[in-house]
């Protein structure tokens, strides 16, 4: 198992959340939007222009931008 | 009396279903206002029923209750304050366990609760097997299922409602957040309970969570209280960040514990909506689907909206004419035909416009595509200081101003929105076509398309470099996070388009009609006095007027008359057409006007880009001036709107006009 | 996904014909719009009533259009005959997009019909039916065909 930032995954790859270290209002809105240590993440596909990332978690598909993602600690999984 | 009455509030996450069933419930009599204070729109609605009045509110949109955004306090202050008799959420079938989380939170809240689960069709289409009796037993809550945009389960909803009502008990299930925050809620509900107003006023409970949950809104509502330095002091000892994790880490723990249960099998297989948006948000290919998109839509609302707008035009043609046979005195047909009617039929004409565009924007929205527009722009919009939400009011803004800027209302970030309202008077709105279609159409009838087309595209360059140098000087800094479901495509319903459109145009009516109409007035005055002055001519007011700013103007290449007109662009664009007309002594008709801007030896096609220029850029109207005035709060941003405007428009005209002078 | 492996040879047929000819329409209306635009070449040399008839030379957008739609199919055909069963999704998509723009095409058509007929109006008074005719409409009679055949298995998609 390896530990990383959301940002740094690629399409289709998917992951387990370790921890947020984002702060405020931003920590706030992605662990209402599911975004919490132990959840689920795969990682879809990234915008045309390269940013944002689109990701599926808890079933549905949520977007945010990689410096964003780059806050969300995960360790990859199979 | 209060016994047949019942309050309801509608909650859930965006795009369950909430304003589909609003509309089910509540048919026509509805009725939409702002919620006292703030700028976010309040819903509400009556429905009679088995003897009842029901009456629902339709709260915004929201994933969750901890005070992200305005949006989310003004749904959880209904809630607490206002105690609705009964909050009905409504939760996405096939979204179930993110959708609970918000249950979580509002059950804390202490009202009597119904879950309807909605899009129940979309589930169980894609095979998932929800178990409904399980879900009311784990909640202790009723769940009823409907289908709202096939009507399905509506009366049973209601009929829970009523018998919810008359219940005396509500549900008692909560989430138990572990034995050290229980702990610590405790300690604070004690305290809390000193202060026997709030106790009587809010759930302690909840207060004690949230307060625990770092919300600084709550804080707010206790500052007042006796207790509040006491409660100060507790949470000073407490590490808020990490409590705040902890609590959100429960309730989605509780939630993966209980929803298996819920749902024995929920697909999360590759879906029609995957397949398309491998194409729609395809590297090479989605850029040229979305601007293909947004220009068919543009097509659609320009050109297809133009017989309408000639039909009319000509009824309030016909009117004047009535008016202009059938009234007398002379002045008084003349004020009621040319000020009143005109002024009338200006509104109007640009109605259909309006129509089509919240039309298609509904299409777009309900079909889920426009979060993947703002999903692809974002990067584009980033770069230049703005975000991928700041794309929807933009494109809002071709139809009309005022409702864009409504529409920043979706950006929760304040400079973020700052920023995208100050560019958007840029975005040409559908009220300056008629100028570009009288001016283009005249001076450049071949090309016409083409020259209205860069003009927009003038319009989005400047917007674009506006907000650069706003983010660069005045509102610096980076946009806020960008953070967005993209909820899955769904075939968007004609009706719901329908009424989209009904409610914006109507809307546009209201706000920006009677200001058009006191402008026509106001001109017609202006053309007619002082008393015995031949109409609209130079010794007018209007030509007074027109005349003595006229050497400001002189350098982009106008004269008086197109001074006087542009003055009173102010009071709305389209005017500039009318007022026009009248100064041209020709009225409403549109042929008469093109023949006399023709032979007008001051008019040439240079002057008349300079002129589409000019009104493209230089102020927004009074409408615009007042929403702006309303959304930021601050008279100092809207004097600076105009300014910054009038500026601009100056000296672009002026490239234009001298340019165009030097190369001909 | 393996039912649909069995027509899929008719689906990159259908996909290679209809993407050719939209881009082969596409680039012929690209060229003549841009000689129109920019008068680089005679154009009485080329004008014919077919090209007028078919083409309506001056629509720049409209031609990029074509050429979108036409990039859309190819790109499937492309992606099914590398083994990739996602190019069906790209055939739904251009199905989709090339009857939407058919549809914005055919109500501008009715637009100028109604300005013309219901109402007289004097400014185009020799609206023809001709003049509006875009290639996305009649071409638009391809996608139609394929969405009527493969309806079906559109719907089914989420299952
Ligand atoms: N299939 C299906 N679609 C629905 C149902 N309810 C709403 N919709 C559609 O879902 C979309 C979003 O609905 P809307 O009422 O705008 O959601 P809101 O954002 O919660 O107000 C619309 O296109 C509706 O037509 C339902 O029960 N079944
Ligand atoms: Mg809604």
């Amino acid at each position: 198992m390896v530990e990383s930032t959301l940002n740094d995954l690629r399409p289709g790859e998917k992951a387990r959340i370790v921890k947020v270290l984002a702060k405020g209002t931003v920590r706030r809105k992605l662990m209402d939007m599911g975004m919490v240590p132990g959840s689920e993440v795969e990682v879809v596909r990234t915008a045309p222009l390269g940013d944002p990332i689109e990701f599926r978690i808890k079933g549905y598909s949520l977007s945010m931008r990689k410096q964003e993602a780059a806050n969300i600690v995960v360790e990859t999984i199979a | 009396m209060a016994d047949n009455k019942i309050r309801v509030a509608l909650t859930g996450n965006p795009n369950v279903g909430k304003t589909t069933l609003f509309n089910v419930i509540t048919g026509s009599k509805q009725h939409v206002g702002n919620w006292p204070g703030v700028t976010v729109e309040k819903k509400s609605g009556f429905k009679i029923y088995k003897g009842y009045e029901i009456e629902v509110i339709d709260l915004p949109g929201t994933y969750s209750l901890t005070a992200y955004s305005l949006d989310e306090v003004v749904a959880r202050d209904f809630i607490v304050d206002e105690k609705p008799d009964v909050v009905i959420q409504i939760v996405d079938a096939t979204n179930i366990e993110r959708n609970l989380y918000l249950t979580t939170q509002l059950m804390e809240l202490g009202s009597k609760m119904i879950i309807a689960l909605n899009m129940y069709d979309l589930a169980e289409e894609r095979g998932d097997k929800l178990n409904v009796e399980k879900m009311k037993e784990i909640l202790a809550m009723p769940v009823v299922c409907t289908i709202a945009s096939d009507n399905v389960g509506i009366s049973e909803l209601l009929d829970t409602v009523i018998s919810e009502k008359q219940k005396d008990d509500h549900h008692a299930w909560r989430i138990g957040y572990g034995d050290e925050i229980e702990s610590k809620i405790l300690e604070i509900e004690k305290v809390l309970s000193q202060d026997s107003e709030l106790a009587s006023k809010y759930p302690l409970r909840w207060l004690a969570v949230r307060l625990l949950d770092g919300d600084e809104n709550i804080l707010n509502k206790i500052s007042g209280s006796i207790i509040a330095s006491e409660i100060k002091n507790i949470l000073a000892s407490l590490d808020i960040e990490e409590y705040e994790a902890l609590m959100a880490d429960k309730r989605y723990e509780c939630i993966n514990a209980l929803f298996p249960q819920m749902c024995e099998r929920c697909m999360t297989r590759m879906t029609t909506s995957d397949m398309i948006d491998r194409v729609m948000t395809n590297k090479y290919l989605g850029i040229p689907i979305f601007l293909a998109l947004m220009w068919g839509a543009f097509e659609l609302t320009f050109s297809f909206a133009s017989p309408f707008m000639t039909i009319v035009e000509k009824i309030f043609l016909w009117l004047g004419e009535m008016a202009a046979i059938h009234i007398h005195p002379d002045w008084l047909a003349s004020l009621l035909g040319e000020g009143i009617i005109g002024g009338v039929g200006s509104v109007f004409s640009f109605i259909p416009n309006i129509f089509i565009l919240f039309f298609l924007l509904s299409l777009l929205e309900d079909s889920g595509y426009l979060a993947r527009a703002a999903f692809i722009v974002d990067r584009i919009m980033y770069k230049i200081g703005l975000q991928g939400k700041s794309f929807i009011p933009m494109l809002l803004g071709f139809g009309c101003n005022v409702p864009a800027i409504m529409a920043t209302r979706s950006i929760e970030d304040r400079m973020d929105r700052m920023a995208t309202i100050m560019v958007l008077p840029f975005i040409s709105c559908g009220a300056r076509l008629p100028i570009y279609i009288l001016f283009a159409g005249t001076f450049f009838s071949k090309n016409a398309g083409t020259v209205i087309f860069c003009i927009y595209l003038l319009g989005i360059l400047v917007a674009v470099t506006s907000a650069k140098l706003l983010r660069t000087t005045t509102l610096k800094g980076h946009p806020a996070p960008f953070i967005l479901e993209l909820p899955p495509y769904r075939i968007p319903t004609i009706k719901n388009g329908i009424r989209h459109m009904w409610d914006n145009g109507s809307m546009y009516i209201k706000k920006a009609g009677t200001i058009i109409m006191g402008g026509s007035v106001v001109i017609w005055l202006l053309a007619a006095l002082p008393w015995g002055v031949e109409y609209g001519s130079e010794n007018s007011f209007i030509g007074i007027i027109g005349h003595s700013i006229q050497p400001l103007l002189g350098p982009l290449g106008f004269d008086w008359k197109i001074s006087v007109s542009l003055l009173f662009g102010f009071v709305a664009k389209e005017i500039v057409v009318a007022s026009l007309g009248v100064l041209y002594g020709v009225g409403d008709d549109h042929f008469a006007l093109t023949d006399s801007l023709l032979a007008d030896p001051n008019m040439h096609s240079i002057t008349a880009l300079s002129l589409m220029v000019f009104s493209l850029l230089y102020m927004p109207c009074i409408a615009v001036v007042g929403i702006i005035k309303k959304e930021t709060g601050s008279w100092k941003w809207t004097a600076f709107s105009i300014a910054y405007g009038l500026i601009v428009a100056w000296l672009l005209a002026f490239v234009v006009f001298q340019g165009g002078m030097l190369l001909i | 996904m393996e039912h649909y492996s069995g027509r899929l040879k008719e689906k990159m047929l259908f996909a290679s014909f209809t993407g050719l000819l939209y881009v082969l329409a596409g680039s012929i209306q690209l060229f003549f719009s841009l000689c129109t635009m920019m008068d680089l070449c005679n154009m009485s040399y080329f004008k014919s009533d077919i090209a007028d008839l078919l083409f309506a030379p001056s629509d720049l957008i409209g031609s990029l259009i074509l050429l979108l739609i036409g990039s859309i199919f190819i790109y499937g055909m492309l992606d099914l005959r590398n083994g990739s069963n996602e190019g069906i999704a790209y055939i739904y998509v251009g199905i989709l997009i090339s009857l939407l723009f058919a549809a914005v095409y055919v109500l501008v058509m009715t637009g100028n019909w109604m300005d013309s007929y219901l109402l007289n109006d004097p400014e185009i008074k020799g609206w023809d039916f001709v003049n509006d005719l875009r290639p996305a409409i009649y071409l638009g009679a391809l996608p139609l065909c394929g969405y009527l055949i493969w309806k079906k298995e559109f719907g089914n998609m989420n299952k």
